[in-house]
């Protein structure tokens, strides 16, 4: 018994660790993916829940998710640290936290500098969507990366807030519904 | 307990012990620093396919899509369809997607399998849950251990930390990671 004090006290430590994990549950607010545009000013900083399915997890990193037909991104945290290949086309529950980057003038300034100083940028994580990676787009080319920057600028132009901002979620939990 | 034996049971128990941590923390490592090269977790295979007919999206129904799927070797494989855009069909598989233009009729077939074992690895070390992450901070301390008591192993000579070789390759191993430190910033 004595010779296997240390794992044994191993074993306890982590049991321990797990019991006293438990933190207070928020209550998560339900989202349409269809409403994010509209409510998502009034949901920052709130725990939300979003339904939907699984349109496509990226094959290289696991870090990043799109929920539903809309591609709404859904980014891993240390909570969820990855995405599984596997739930593509699965109807899952995911609950976390909103975040909005907001992109201007400077930003586009500052990657158009980038660019032109002959940094090898790669693609752009606050900007990123499904819709290019769909469309076979390498976001990491110089030049679809100049079309992307004056893409935005026409759109913060016809915006007329003088920004224009990309949703996404950062993940708490996920439930895969069977 | 004298402190040297205390230091070796130390080495050698944990050692033992975190055994199969460092296997697991080692090979993803590598699998992950490579992450640009290749897929650590995944096979990807794809494969350009072309539909025998054109057919509009109104026409497609599930059974017309498993039919797809079996003229593809593929029909226990069907878990969803969907479609992007009303040109594009997407279908996807138990291990794996087709994707599908509906104007040109081509279209590519995707089939993905998990590595064995290297996407089990690779799971663990992005920290999948809280016990792992006090038991990896438990391997953390313990390699700390592992590493200090190894300099003092040996009591004398040329392979003991006081000897030429014992001391030159523990001042190399600490200079490598500070020299690459000073290319990089």
């Amino acid at each position: 018994m004595k010779n296997f004090l240390l794992p044994i006290l191993l074993f306890s430590v982590l049991l321990f660790s797990c019991n006293n994990s438990k933190t207070a549950k928020i209550e998560a607010v339900p989202l349409n993916i269809s409403d994010i545009k509209v409510k998502a000013p009034e949901l920052m900083g709130k725990l939300v829940s979003m339904e939907g399915m699984v349109a496509h997890v990226c094959r290289e990193s696991g870090k990043r998710l799109f929920l539903g037909e809309e591609s709404f991104k859904v980014l891993a945290t240390n909570n969820v640290p990855t995405f599984r290949v596997e739930w593509e086309g699965s109807d899952i529950i995911v609950t976390g936290y909103l975040k909005e980057d907001r992109i201007d003038e400077t930003y586009l300034a500052n990657w158009e500098k980038e660019l032109k100083d002959g940094a090898q940028v790669a693609l752009k994580e606050a900007t990123h969507t499904y819709d290019a990676e769909s469309k076979g787009l390498d976001e990491s080319a110089i030049t679809t990366q100049f079309d992307q920057i004056n893409g935005y600028r026409e759109q913060i132009i016809a915006g007329g807030k003088g920004y224009i901002s990309f949703y996404s979620l950062e993940a708490e939990s996920i439930t895969e519904k069977k | 307990m004298k402190l040297r034996k205390l230091n070796n049971i130390l080495h050698r128990d944990l050692g033992y012990l975190f055994f199969g941590m460092c296997l697991i923390y080692a090979i993803s490592g590598v699998a992950l620093n490579h992450l640009r090269d290749w897929n650590p977790n995944y096979v990807i295979n794809k494969f350009d396919i072309t539909l025998n007919e054109k057919i509009s999206r109104e026409e497609i129904t599930k059974d017309w899509v498993v039919a797809l799927l079996e003229d593809l070797d593929l029909k226990k494989e069907y878990k969803k369809h969907y479609f992007p855009s009303n040109s594009t069909l997407k279908v996807f598989l138990n291990h794996g997607n087709v994707e599908v233009n509906l104007e040109t009729g081509k279209g590519v077939m995707e089939t993905i399998r998990k590595r064995p074992i290297l996407n089990q690895f690779n799971f663990l070390h992005y920290n999948p849950g809280v016990a792992w992450k006090w038991f990896s901070d438990i391997f953390c301390v313990a390699l700390l251990i592992i590493s200090v008591s190894g300099l003092f192993i040996i009591r004398s000579g040329k392979n003991s930390i006081k000897g030429w070789k014992g001391a030159g390759y523990t001042v190399v191993g600490i200079l490598i990671p500070l020299i690459l430190l000073l290319m990089y910033i």
